[in-house]
């Protein structure tokens, strides 16, 4: 059945573009609003990550000032430590009173005695493997940074200076002193024969090496 | 039995209609009156009315057209609640602003538009591209011979004056249809369903000023004249004779009607005084026989002396009790009750289930436009 429309083409064809261009606009306002929306979100969203970022930040910078506070105290713990081992080590070992008693016991019928008598103790500073320390001598002090270990060598040294009437009672001298369980050596660093009121003698000077007692400390 | 067989069907027909699709809002502008109507297919048959509104304004048409806002509001205060769906429309270009003129031609189908676009421009003023045509075919014929169609012309202004008020107003003008097409939609509905060569009925759709008359044969329209026959005018001419108001002739009209034989129950103070008013009135119906005459003298060439099979009443005279029997008597021609045909083939859906419409004669045209497209489809 034929059917009469008075509808212009043209008019139609402007309704259809109007229509056209309306839904256009439409979605393009849809898209808009979507990727307003979606840009909002995301700003809320990125604030809240930024927030718990500067958060997770914030305690990683306590923790790192934590740490480092840490360490600064364990390195001044260790060095305390060290200093603390060190002074204990410089307090251990023979008492000046006791090697009187042992050079004493060591001397015969006073035919040597002392024109000087120095005793010292003192720790030097060593970088040596751990693996190669000898109890006693050394106290090691680890360093957790470093890949070499430092170790101080306590040492308790005695430099006697005298005369003897001749070498032998010189020689049984030196021989009843390295006997001692105190003494660790003995050196004789020099020897002369020397004229003393037309008296032949024998002046000497000895570095005796004390043994160390169980002084040594580690860290 | 039959009672639970009525009741399965009061509830299953009106959810096999709801699935079907609703048609366009079909609109009709009239003189003082908006109609609009939707329809939807109920059944293979009928037509569920989703909604129907008749909306009286003041003032002329042509000030409404021109108030967006005011024309926007009365469509929308009219229409509110009253079932309609969507803003799809199809309306009727104003029956004072197009012309329909047969024409006939002789030109294959080809080229048939220009032919018919050459000899409209040749009976109108001015340029043709200042209008806008359209036509039906009303007798197509081999090469050789001669065609008609029926040609509607309108003023290219007034029609987008018309579509851009429709539109203003929130309406999706789908078609800008004409009155006679729409009524020959609804017959081809009522009587002559999709046969080329069926019955042919003369419509005479009453207006307040004027009555168009259409010629349907088959599914063809065959011609559409107004003639100056109204409601308005036949009320004049009772308020100058009895000298009462409008609103009381009319009153005394409805009441007592233009039956020259009332039923039986009428006094014979009634019976005189519907004698009295046909007796103001018949000359009047007179000259609307007398055009129809000449209709039906031009009608007969084309259905090849076929003679009429109906007369249909419609618009607002079809209410006057007696109207159409007095036309039936006046033109020999059986008149149908239309009003009873339309309630067969358009029903409503309410709280009481599935009832016939009561859609008014007044209706016709818009519920003609509202089947566009539903025919068919059914």
């Amino acid at each position: 059945m034929g059917e009469i429309d008075l509808i212009p083409a043209s008019y139609r064809k402007r309704r259809q573009f109007l229509r056209w261009l309306k839904g256009a606009a439409g979605t393009l306002l849809g898209v808009t609003a979507l990727v307003v929306g979606l840009f909002v979100l995301l700003r809320i969203e990125t604030g809240k990550l930024d927030g718990e970022l500067r958060q997770l930040q914030l305690q990683k910078a306590i923790t790192s000032q934590q740490r480092a506070d840490l360490e600064s105290l364990n390195a001044r713990k260790r060095d305390l430590t060290q200093q603390h081992d060190l002074l204990s080590g410089l307090r251990s070992g023979a008492a000046a009173e006791q090697m009187f008693a042992t050079v004493d016991r060591a001397m015969a019928a006073g035919d040597v005695w002392f024109t000087d008598w120095n005793f010292r103790r003192a720790g030097t500073a060593t970088g040596m493997d751990p693996e190669t320390v000898h109890a006693g001598y050394f106290i090691v002090v680890s360093n957790d940074k470093q890949a070499s270990k430092e170790a101080w060598m306590i040492q308790t040294q005695m430099k006697i200076d005298g005369e003897a009437l001749d070498h032998a009672a010189l020689s049984q001298f030196v021989s009843n002193l390295i006997d001692q369980p105190e003494i660790q050596s003995v050196r004789v660093v020099r020897t002369e024969t020397v004229l003393v009121s037309n008296r032949p003698l024998v002046r000497f000077s000895l570095d005796v090496v004390v043994a160390a007692e169980q002084a040594e400390a580690r860290s | 039995m039959r009672s639970m067989a009525q009741a399965l069907q009061a509830i299953m027909l009106p959810q096999v209609g709801r699935q079907r699709r609703v048609g366009p809002v079909g609109v009709d502008v009239g003189v003082d009156v908006i109609h609009l109507c939707q329809l939807r297919p109920h059944d293979e048959r009928r037509y569920t009315v989703t909604g129907s509104v008749g909306i009286p304004f003041t003032g002329s048409r042509a000030v409404l057209l021109d108030s967006p806002a005011r024309f926007k509001k009365i469509l929308r205060d009219g229409m509110r609640r009253q079932g309609f769906v969507g803003r799809k429309a199809v309306a009727a270009m104003p029956a004072d602003l197009v012309r329909f003129t047969p024409i006939t031609y002789r030109a294959d189908g080809h080229h048939a538009d220009e032919v018919i676009l050459k000899m409209v421009s040749g009976r109108i003023d001015g340029d043709i591209t200042d209008y806008v045509v359209d036509y039906l075919p009303v007798r197509a014929a081999p090469e050789q011979e001669e065609s008609l169609a029926l040609a509607a012309v309108a003023r290219r202004d007034d029609v987008l004056h018309y579509l851009d008020a429709l539109t203003g107003a929130g309406l999706e003008v789908e078609a800008l249809d004409i009155g006679p097409a729409a009524i020959r939609r609804l017959l081809s509905v009522l009587y002559t369903g999709d046969d080329e060569e069926g019955e042919t009925i003369l419509v005479v759709n009453t207006g307040a000023e004027k009555t168009y008359l259409s010629v349907v044969s088959g599914r063809r329209l065959l011609f559409d004249q107004p003639v100056d026959f109204g409601e308005r005018g036949l009320l004049s001419h009772l308020v100058k004779v009895l000298e009462l108001n409008e609103e009381e002739c009319r009153a005394l009209v409805m009441r007592h009607g233009l039956d020259k034989a009332p039923h039986a129950a009428a006094s014979a103070e009634d019976a005189e005084i519907a004698a009295t008013l046909l007796e103001i009135l018949k000359n009047d119906f007179v000259r609307l026989v007398d055009e129809i005459n000449r209709i039906l003298i031009f009608t007969a060439a084309e259905t090849r002396g076929r003679p009429l099979g109906r007369v249909c009443l419609l618009g607002g005279i079809a209410r006057w009790p007696g109207a159409e029997s007095l036309l039936r008597e006046l033109i020999d021609v059986p008149a149908v009750d239309t009003q009873r045909d339309i309630a067969d083939f358009f029903v409503v859906e309410n709280q009481q289930g599935i009832v016939a419409s009561s859609l008014m004669p007044e209706m016709a045209v818009a519920a003609g436009l509202a089947l566009r497209g539903l025919i068919g489809r059914g």
